[in-house]
């Protein structure tokens, strides 16, 4: 079925086109972005169990963007009443007038910036959904994941906790101004099933996750994965410590995908760009990778939890290659930091929620494919690790550092797998290293969409990131 | 719909408890490229968390399920809403526990929060920053609020506190030449801590000219690492969350009261207590979340556990009374010098990308952005890249700790901590 657009959003529309007309009277650029996000979430373990109609992405409300003699000023607001608009407009001149008066007192300099266009665009999108989440049948889904935590727990031994959680998320998002009018609906969903095990005092955990832009239906994947879970979490209890040092790697889908997501997605973020905190400015056009590597960033670039068809500044979505063939083409863009810099946005302009401002950010980042099976990729190492499963990544885009951090690594020994495992590894280095190195790609991918995204420590987002098995050469400790 | 109301709703409802939590939050935003103005923001938000727990009639099982809505929200979806949460809650048969009974004798101070002097302070202090040409703000974000929380529950809790609460993202680069490198970090804290702020910002800017002439991490495979910054409040986690009820239920931690931690300890043992009240701390509260009083509590004493502190449920579990959600919290000085702690050979660690210890597994890692390679003769000289690993659970049986310690916002922790035979993989 196709996603119903919010009731409620459709009703204030009116009222929110009024605000805007009126602010428009004396601001050179007034949008309005109205999100009404309806949620699930189930967690299931063996000692506690949790249901909640919220998920990182639920949320209601409005944010108002205005730009006047050059500066730009927000308002977001969920306490407005939309049948008093008059009220609600009052309220905004009279805020962003008090920081006003602030910013003339601090004797503030604006950094200045011509108004964002506004072509005119009506468009209206629903996705397809099996299902929603507020319409889903709570007790089977909550039947089904307590069978997949007794299941789990009944595995192993050494299982100490098995938890299954499923979230799915309705999102609707209406963007206006005075000549445009946007309106989406879809549903994304995520589950993820975990294993803690417990043995001579040590405690490792491990986990699998499924994602999409699909209902509640996707919960149905969660139990095909459990058992790769608990294995994966009781091979960790005899894991050894790797010894540091520069490898030849392989990575698989997941842990490729982190490394495209922390490579060349947060360093090719161009609202980093008019900041001068990224390197990669100075390299469009240059080599920054191996011939092999071709990478692309964009919500159209995949199906996944990030698929919208607008972003939260009333961009429609794309497609960017970022790198070609090794050389860097271009970065992604939101439309306040294409404006600054003189180019145009990418469908990349996104907010934590409404209430939190738009910063440029990732939505589906991928490595293309390329032509060997995973097995060729093993038998041409003489000794290195096949890296699996991603914990958590960090980088530095004004000095192209990057951080992994990586479940486990199995041992590669004449082109073979030797069963050893250790874990868990950590993988730094230098990005243009990293990337020039790739020697082979396999010619199937993977995206996943279960992790979330913060630009430094905070204003997290969905994201969704992966690719084929990289054959590369890295340093692990 | 007002939350009085939706109160009388849940009384009528037929859950057996209920807890609501109202949190209504006025914020002003701040962002700057360099010190010219990038945009301004003004927020006003309410969320209303509603709980429900539907027990078994034998009271063997308890089940809970929860709500956000917002404030606008008209009163056929919020009775909708409850209706769904009692059947939602019937689901759910977890082991029984019940809400706390209501705090005596709270004293709730009366807070008059000025978003815009806050705003103000934060303003002008960074435009008070000395800079250079080698060194200078690239950019911050200021984020500055003033939160009221009403906590209200079906045993007779209902208490309102209003705090502020700050934020700050700086950036603080260093050039040399066409070499310029950054320092992302960020702040919290109730109002503006002006001097603590700026002093910080001009160490990171110290820290900054070291890193345009640092060389790459040696491999230094096992050696001793001090953890001299904000980092080492993740070393001080492990410690705090194997106290946490949650964590000793789920047999997550190997804690028990009156029991070291660890055996045949060469170094220093920990002592932690919880704090209702750091001056400037971002999470000064007189109750927890839940609306359980915060009290200055010692928790661990010489590495060996007093109290446990969590959430009523899993303390309920644990028939530990008096337990409320830690907030602040402090660490006693260990018995050495900074002097002491830094003798070579020795790694002090001050920037990695993301530190990060997992307080479940024991594992800890980061990439380092800068440490100071301490060599036996007294040298010492700035290093880059590379990463520390190692389990922490194994290796706090060789810890040190300064005497002297430190603030970061919430939590005050020896300025200095000393771990032996941590994993460096070096960048050369």
């Amino acid at each position: 079925m196709k996603t119903p657009f919010s009731e409620y959003l459709t009703q204030i529309a009116p009222s929110v086109k009024k605000a805007i007309e009126d602010l428009s009277s004396d601001h050179d650029y007034v949008s309005a972005l109205c999100t009404d996000s309806k949620g699930l979430m189930i967690r299931v373990g063996s000692k506690a169990k949790t249901v909640s109609n919220k998920t990182m992405t639920t949320e209601r409300g409005v944010v108002i963007r205005v730009c006047k003699n050059r500066k730009y000023s927000e308002y977001a607001v969920n306490t407005a009443d939309w049948n008093d608009t008059a009220a609600v407009i009052k309220e905004i001149r009279d805020q962003l007038s008090m920081q006003d008066r602030l910013l003339e007192s601090t004797e503030t300099n604006v950094f200045e910036t011509d108004p964002l266009d506004d072509d005119p665009c009506e468009f209206f999108g629903q996705k397809e959904t099996g299902m929603l989440p507020e319409e889903a049948d709570l007790k089977t889904l909550v039947n089904k994941l307590t069978a997949i935590s007794d299941k789990g727990m009944a595995m192993n031994d050494k299982m100490i906790e098995c938890i299954a959680r499923a979230q799915s998320t309705h999102i609707s998002k209406m963007f206006l101004t005075k000549n445009r009018d946007l309106r989406q609906s879809y549903v994304y969903s995520e589950g993820i099933v975990a294993a803690v095990v417990a043995s001579d005092g040590r405690i490792k955990e491990d986990y699998r996750s499924v994602s999409g832009i699909k209902g509640p239906e996707l919960f149905d994947e969660m139990e095909e994965i459990l058992p790769d879970v608990v294995n994966g979490a009781a091979e960790l209890l005899g894991a050894e410590s790797i010894e540091p040092g520069e490898y030849d790697i392989i990575t698989s889908p997941e842990v490729t995908g982190l490394i495209a997501h922390e490579a060349f997605g947060h360093g090719v973020e161009m609202d980093m760009f008019v900041k001068n905190r990224a390197l990669g400015a100075e390299y469009i056009g240059k080599r920054v990778a191996s011939d092999n590597v071709t990478m692309h960033e964009g919500a159209l670039c995949a199906e996944d939890v990030t698929s919208y068809f607008f972003d939260d500044e009333g961009v429609m979505a794309g497609d960017v290659t970022e790198i070609e063939n090794g050389i860097l083409k271009t970065g992604i863009c939101d439309a306040l930091a294409a404006k600054r810099l003189g180019t145009v946005p990418t469908g990349n302009g996104k907010r934590e929620n409404f209430s939190h401002k738009v910063y440029t950010r990732m939505t589906n980042t991928m490595f293309d494919s390329g032509t060997y099976s995973k097995e060729e990729m093993i038998s041409s190492i003489k000794y290195g690790f096949l890296l699996e499963g991603m914990q958590s990544g960090m980088e530095d885009p004004k000095h192209w550092g990057i951080q992994c951090i990586i479940q486990k690594g199995r041992e590669i020994k004449d082109g073979k797998l030797t069963g050893r495992v250790v874990s868990p590894v950590i993988m730094t280095g230098y990005v243009p290293d990293l990337l020039g190195s790739i020697s082979m790609c396999s010619s199937d991918r993977e995206v996943f969409g279960s992790g979330g995204c913060g630009k430094g420590h905070k204003e997290w987002v969905k994201v969704a990131d992966g690719g084929p098995y990289l054959k590369t050469r890295g340093r692990l400790g | 719909m007002k939350t009085d109301e939706i109160i009388e709703l849940l009384k009528k409802s037929g859950a057996d408890a209920w807890r609501i939590t109202d949190t209504v939050k006025k914020g002003w935003e701040f962002y700057f490229i360099r010190h010219d103005l990038d945009q301004n923001r003004s927020k006003s938000l309410e969320n209303i968390l509603i709980t429900v727990f539907v027990a078994s009639k034998d009271r063997e099982y308890v089940g809970s399920a929860s709500a956000e809505v917002g404030p606008d929200e008209t009163k056929e979806y919020i009775e909708l809403t409850i209706k769904d949460l009692i059947f939602q809650a019937g689901l759910v048969k977890d082991k029984y526990y019940e809400l706390k009974a209501p705090a005596q004798d709270l004293e709730i101070p009366d807070r008059d929060i000025d978003l815009n002097a806050i705003s103000a302070d934060f303003i002008n202090t960074f435009k008070s920053i000395p800079e250079t040409e080698e060194t200078y703000m690239n950019s911050y974000e200021i984020f500055v609020s003033s939160v009221e929380r009403r906590i209200v529950t079906s045993t007779g809790t209902d208490v309102t506190e209003k705090y502020p609460v700050s934020l700050l993202d700086t950036v603080v680069n260093a050039k040399n030449g066409d070499h310029e490198i950054e320092f992302y970090k960020l702040y919290d804290s109730g109002e503006c801590q002006k001097e603590a702020l700026k002093a910080d910002i001009g160490k990171t800017m110290e820290h900054g000219r070291a890193r345009l002439r640092a060389q790459n991490t040696p491999n230094l495979e096992k050696c001793d690492v001090v953890f001299s910054s904000e980092d080492a409040l993740r070393i001080y986690e492990l410690f705090k969350d194997g106290l946490d009820t949650s964590f000793i239920y789920m047999k997550y931690s190997p804690f028990k009261k009156g029991e070291p931690i660890a055996e045949d300890v060469k170094g220093d043992k920990v002592t932690l207590r919880a704090l209702r009240s750091v001056e400037g701390s971002s999470l000064n509260r007189v109750t927890d979340e839940e609306g359980s009083p915060i009290k200055d509590t010692l928790l661990m004493e010489e590495n060996v556990p007093v109290s446990f502190h969590g959430s009523s449920r899993f303390s309920y579990y644990l028939n530990e009374k008096d337990t409320f959600i830690v907030g602040n919290y402090e660490v006693e000085g260990g018995s050495y010098s900074a002097e002491e702690l830094l003798k070579g050979p020795v790694l002090e660690c001050v920037f990695f990308s993301d530190f990060q210890v997992d307080t479940l597994t024991g594992d800890m890692f980061g990439e380092i952005r800068l440490a100071y390679l301490h060599e036996a003769d007294g040298t010492v000289r700035p290093v880059t890249g590379g990463s520390v690993s190692g389990n922490l659970r194994e290796l706090i049986s060789d810890m040190k700790m300064s005497r002297e310690r430190t603030l970061y916002d919430s939590a005050i922790i020896p300025s200095y901590t000393r771990i032996a035979g941590v994993t460096v993989t070096g960048a050369e």
